[in-house]
């Protein structure tokens, strides 16, 4: 019993440490907007003879300790207000959660993609190394290293001058999605995905992580005695692997975040990384504050998440914490 | 990954060799092709691409420079106190720590530029603020598993002080190769997000300052016929990436 009550407090204690996270994350995501100079109204054409009264329904006067104060009141209230010009009268939860839930239409796969890749090339890549395909893999998480803005003007260029030069030679009709920014098409998505989840040095990470992960394991005694015992390995890999990676998700979490909002910039796709941009452009501080919480909170949610996983599945962090 | 010294000083002299971008604009040697007198060609403007490219790096060394002394100051100081005393100022780092990492460092750019207004400078600093965490969390951790090893109490039975076990044998000798790997990822962060932020059409390295960030957003939006126009910065900024980005983990 006294187990499981130290077990408790120490979720309890993570979980403490994880709203206190949270809060200064909000404290000084307020504070950066609470900071910037102008406002909504500077977007408005008539912004001069409407200011006096939309600076009292938009709250949007008074100091700067004021401004940082109320901000954070609202949001402890879960009051995250309305946009104000981006997606004017329309809730901050409401745009924020369709933001998320299809942004997550591309989240989901890239880290999946991610993930398998780099486990693959781990497992490839991990050993002696000699053979091409090792160099092959260890030639990609160099590539991958590259930043994802260059990827993705690549990305973008290579396939409408291909589109263009297959259009000009009567090759193929003019394909639905080619340019047309608008309207998200499969092939501008999969690049998508395949940038994000390849992009930005992710990958190069996340195949050292694996790598990682998976010598420990090889050198581990219990996988050399289910070895000798002529045991299914893959369940045991995927028990003791399932922690680590959780972690590594939620570590690079942020990386793919930030991703995200260069390729729907790049791609034109909509999502919680186009409106956090779009809302910036437009001053609309209650939606982009609201959206860079969102990603906080996110971040902060897998990594407690992990830790829960852990206590459950991995007896030996269950005795660290009792 | 191991940048040789020679080749950082070479870079930094390429970069700081005279330039001037105004007396550079020539209408008449607009969009031209590579060749003599313009090894990478000129852009638009009829400026010279390879030297815009080389001083460039003015922004890699400058604002690198100074993301790197705040990544360094604070997250080795916070981190050194986190390490060393444990308790409440490890907890508090934590939480500290966690909220600030949980921000993704593009979106703590972006509203640094919005509060403090876009360019080098705060570019610079919100990247270094945004890698406080990492090397604050990973001089913590390396301190913490140190503090209690038999050398330390050996040192302590030699006589040895506090101070000079603190910053001598735990702080010099054990974390600066970590550390060291932390700012390359700092510096790592800040070229990605000069070339990302300008790229996205906002907050950017205003002109007349080169940097390959406005070099690539400028030769993307008026169409520059020469493709080293894009083709130059982009590579520069690959190469930097590659070099700068750490490949194994440090003992």
């Amino acid at each position: 019993m006294a187990r499981f009550a130290a077990i408790g407090w120490a979720l309890a204690g993570r979980t403490l440490t994880s709203i206190l996270s949270v809060l200064v994350a909000g404290t000084l995501i307020v504070g950066l907007f609470a900071r910037a100079p102008g406002d909504a109204i500077d977007t408005l054409e008539n912004g001069d003879s409407v200011r006096a009264t939309l600076e009292s329904e938009w709250g949007l006067g008074g100091s700067f300790l004021a401004r940082v104060g109320t901000g954070m009141a609202r949001l402890s209230t879960g009051d995250f207000g309305e946009s104000l010009t981006y997606k004017p009268g329309v809730p901050v939860l409401d745009l924020v959660r369709t933001g998320v839930v299809t942004s997550a239409q591309l989240l989901l796969p890239a880290t999946l993609l991610g993930l398998v890749l780099a486990f693959g090339a781990a497992a490839l890549a991990g050993g002696a190394g000699g053979s091409a395909l090792a160099r092959i893999m260890r030639l990609l998480s160099g590539i991958s290293a590259l930043p994802l803005v260059l990827g993705a003007l690549a990305a973008v260029n290579g396939v409408n001058a291909a589109t263009w030069a297959l259009l000009e030679r009567g090759l193929i009709d003019r394909p639905s999605w080619f340019a047309l920014p608008e309207e998200p098409g499969l092939v501008r998505t999969g690049l998508a995905i395949a940038l994000l989840g390849f992009g930005s040095a992710r990958f190069a990470q996340l195949t050292r992580r694996a790598r990682s992960m998976l010598a420990v394991l090889d050198s581990a005694p219990f996988v050399a005695a289910e070895r000798a015992r002529g045991g299914p390995l893959v369940p045991l890999y995927a028990r003791h692997l399932l922690v680590p990676t959780l972690r590594l998700a939620a570590d690079t979490l942020p990386a793919l975040f930030a991703g995200l909002i260069v390729v729907e910039r790049a791609f034109h796709l909509p999502g919680a990384g186009t409106s956090f941009w779009e809302s910036c452009a437009h001053r609309d501080w209650p939606l982009a504050a609201g959206l860079a919480l969102a990603f906080a909170a996110g971040v902060v949610g897998l990594r407690l998440l992990s830790e829960a996983v852990a206590v459950v599945v991995d007896p030996r962090e269950r005795e660290a914490l009792a | 990954m191991t940048l040789r010294p020679g080749l950082i000083l070479a870079f930094i002299v390429l970069a700081f060799l005279p330039y001037d971008p105004l007396a550079d604009v020539g209408a008449m040697a607009a969009d031209l092709g590579a060749g003599p007198g313009h090894w990478l060609g000129t852009d638009h403007l009829g400026r010279d691409i390879l030297a815009r490219t080389r001083v460039g790096g003015r922004i890699v060394v400058l604002s690198g420079g100074l993301a790197m002394l705040v990544a360094g100051g604070l997250g080795v100081g916070l981190g050194a106190l986190a390490g060393w005393f444990g308790g409440l100022p490890a907890a508090a780092l934590r939480a500290l720590g966690g909220g600030l990492s949980a921000i993704p460092s593009l979106v703590l750019v972006v509203l640094a530029c919005l509060a403090f207004g876009g360019g080098p400078l705060t570019l610079a600093i919100g990247c270094g603020f945004a890698s406080v965490p990492a090397v604050a969390e990973a001089v913590a951790g390396r301190l913490d598993a140190l503090r209690r090893e038999e050398f330390v109490v050996a040192a302590r039975g030699h006589g040895i002080g506090n101070a000079r076990i603190f910053l001598w044998h735990l702080l010099w000798v054990n974390t600066r190769r970590l550390v060291a790997r932390e700012l390359g990822v700092t510096l790592t962060l800040l070229v990605v997000t000069e070339v990302t932020v300008a790229y996205l059409g906002a907050f950017g390295v205003p002109e007349p300052t080169v940097s390959w960030g406005n070099m690539l957003d400028h030769a993307l939006r008026s169409g520059c016929a020469n493709p080293w126009s894009w083709g130059a910065p982009a590579l520069a900024t690959a190469a930097t990436v590659w070099a700068t980005a750490p490949a194994e983990e440090p003992t």
